[in-house]
């Protein structure tokens, strides 16, 4: 087994630590969620969204437990003992990530196909935009993370999180306003020219999202290089 | 072992004649905190036990960090099996194996998920002697790491490091949550260990007790330093311990290595030619063979006692 394999492989018994019914159960609520609630009328907009959220957010946190796992009780050290450089644990935990961000969008698949059958349709393109956002959106919330779980530890993750992404918004909205007739004419313009032609909507999104998993690895690397055990 | 064969082992390790398990040459490391562990040299030939001490905060883990490449070197190097512990960490780390003072394992994990997720990391894992030694250590596979006792975390670390033929064990302060059995069956289990003349052990310990049955070589470090390194029975045999009474302190003055004072006399510690000259003095003081605890307990002794 190549140390690669080594990293995903101890990286998927971290995240099962706890038995696999926890996955199963997690995995299994978004449709059950569909089958609950999609049939009454006007509420399977609100209900797709809901699973797009919990979808996208779900991946984020298993990658994040993992880093709760190595903070607890020395597991941190067990890195050091097994014969798996470090930057093949990198890797492993990205490629972990992507792993369970395909899952998310097949339990989102799923959900769809339930929505059609007890809703009575949703038109494929926004059920393709659906899958799109929950794994974009996914790989790149969590490509933000790991390098911060790199960085910090998972105690100091939690308050940067609830300071630091209200102070993002709050400086995004703060920059949209003073800029709105710029961001308007900017929105205005993809909208006519860039995001009806689908293709170009794929390829943009593909690339913005390669770009943002390089950057994050590359950092994960710089950093947990670096960094003492 | 005698001292005379260890020494030569120490001869032949210098002409390069014996394949050396560890070698460390002026290994440092500087903490921001002021810590510094101190060009530490030092080599453990293929085929013994080596124990590593020093009391508490000397250096002991963070020397055993630096040959896992848990921390960064500021300075020097290290070989582990022949090989250089950064550039080969994979290859090196497949045959090591390592038990430290606490348990590394998910507490979720029961004991076979622990093998479990070990297993595929060694390529000689032998799951038959894994599941023997966890029969041996009456381990029950059902159950989880958090439900262990320390004792029974440490022999299931143990039991992993023991179960992938690896060639070097490295152990930091194993010993600490065993009771006496326990200690005992460690040391047996050693010495079964490097029977076969290929494997070596590096047990680091603050309880030296441990260390007089089982170590043919010992490592002092004390303040970040390294104090000392060769055959244990050298090591001891190049002290005396020396007491006597408050009046007697005056014939002692600028020999002694350390020293302990009471109301009632002084514990000291001289080197074996201080304390035969003493003798051949007939100073009435009283002269006796040191065990490791004394060395380690009078060295760290306050310096303006001496």
């Amino acid at each position: 087994m190549n140390a690669i394999a080594k990293a995903v492989r101890l990286d998927r018994l971290r995240m099962t630590a706890n038995g696999m019914l926890s996955m199963l159960v997690m995995a299994a609520l978004p449709p059950a969620f569909v089958l609950l609630l999609g049939g009454f009328d006007g509420v399977s907009i609100v209900v797709t969204g809901v699973i797009e959220g919990m979808l996208m957010t779900v991946p984020a946190a298993l990658t994040m437990n993992l880093f709760v796992y190595e903070d607890q009780n020395n597991h941190r050290q067990m890195n050091a003992i097994v014969p798996i450089a470090r930057q093949y644990q990198v890797v492993g935990r990205y490629l972990i990530m992507a792993v369970v961000d395909v899952c998310a969008v097949m339990d989102f698949a799923l959900c769809i196909g339930l929505t059609y059958v007890v809703g009575g349709g949703t038109d494929l393109t926004s059920a393709l935009v659906g899958l799109a956002v929950v794994f974009g959106g996914s790989i790149v919330m969590e490509s933000i993370l790991l390098p911060l779980m790199y960085r910090f530890s998972s105690a100091e993750i939690v308050l940067l999180l609830m300071v630091g992404l209200m102070l993002v918004v709050f400086a995004l909205c703060a920059l949209a306003l003073l800029f709105k007739a710029q961001v308007t004419a900017i929105v205005a313009c993809l909208g006519a020219h860039v995001f009806v032609l689908m293709p170009l909507t794929v390829l943009i999104g593909v690339a913005f999202v390669a770009i943002v998993v390089a950057a994050s690895l590359s950092i994960s690397l710089r950093i947990y290089l670096r960094k003492e055990l | 072992m005698t001292v005379d064969k260890l020494q030569g082992v120490m001869q032949s390790t210098l002409q390069g004649s014996v394949p050396l398990a560890l070698s460390i040459d002026g290994a440092t490391k500087r903490y921001d905190s002021g810590f510094t562990l101190e060009d530490v040299t030092f080599d453990l030939p293929a085929g013994y036990i080596m124990g590593l001490i020093g009391p508490n905060g000397a250096g002991k883990s963070t020397l055993i960090k630096l040959i896992l490449n848990m921390i960064r070197r500021d300075a020097g190097s290290i070989s582990v099996l022949g090989m250089d512990n950064i550039r080969s960490e994979e290859a090196i780390k497949e045959q090591l194996g390592i038990v430290f003072d606490t348990h590394y394992f998910i507490e979720a994990w029961t004991v076979r998920k622990a093998g479990q997720a070990m297993a595929p990391m060694y390529p000689t894992w032998n799951q038959q002697a894994f599941d023997s030694y966890l029969r041996r250590f009456g381990l029950d596979e059902r159950k989880k790491v958090k439900e262990l006792s320390r004792g029974m975390q440490m022999k299931l670390m143990l039991a992993v490091a023991l179960s992938h033929d690896a060639k070097l064990l490295i152990l930091d302060e194993p010993t600490s949550g065993l009771d006496v059995l326990g200690r005992d069956e460690l040391m047996d289990i050693l010495h079964e260990y490097i029977e076969d003349g290929a494997r070596s052990v590096l047990f680091s310990t603050h309880i030296t007790d441990d260390l007089e049955h089982a170590a043919d070589f010992i490592a002092y470090i004390t303040g970040g330093r390294l104090y000392y390194s060769g055959p244990k029975d050298e090591f001891e045999d190049s002290f005396r311990l020396v007491k006597g009474g408050p009046e007697q302190l005056d014939a002692i003055a600028g020999q002694t290595l350390g020293i302990h004072r009471y109301e009632t006399g002084f514990d000291a510690l001289l080197p074996m030619s201080a304390a035969k000259k003493l003798q051949s003095n007939d100073m009435n003081l009283a002269i006796e063979p040191v065990l490791i605890d004394d060395i380690v307990r009078l060295t760290n002794a306050k310096e303006e006692t001496r």
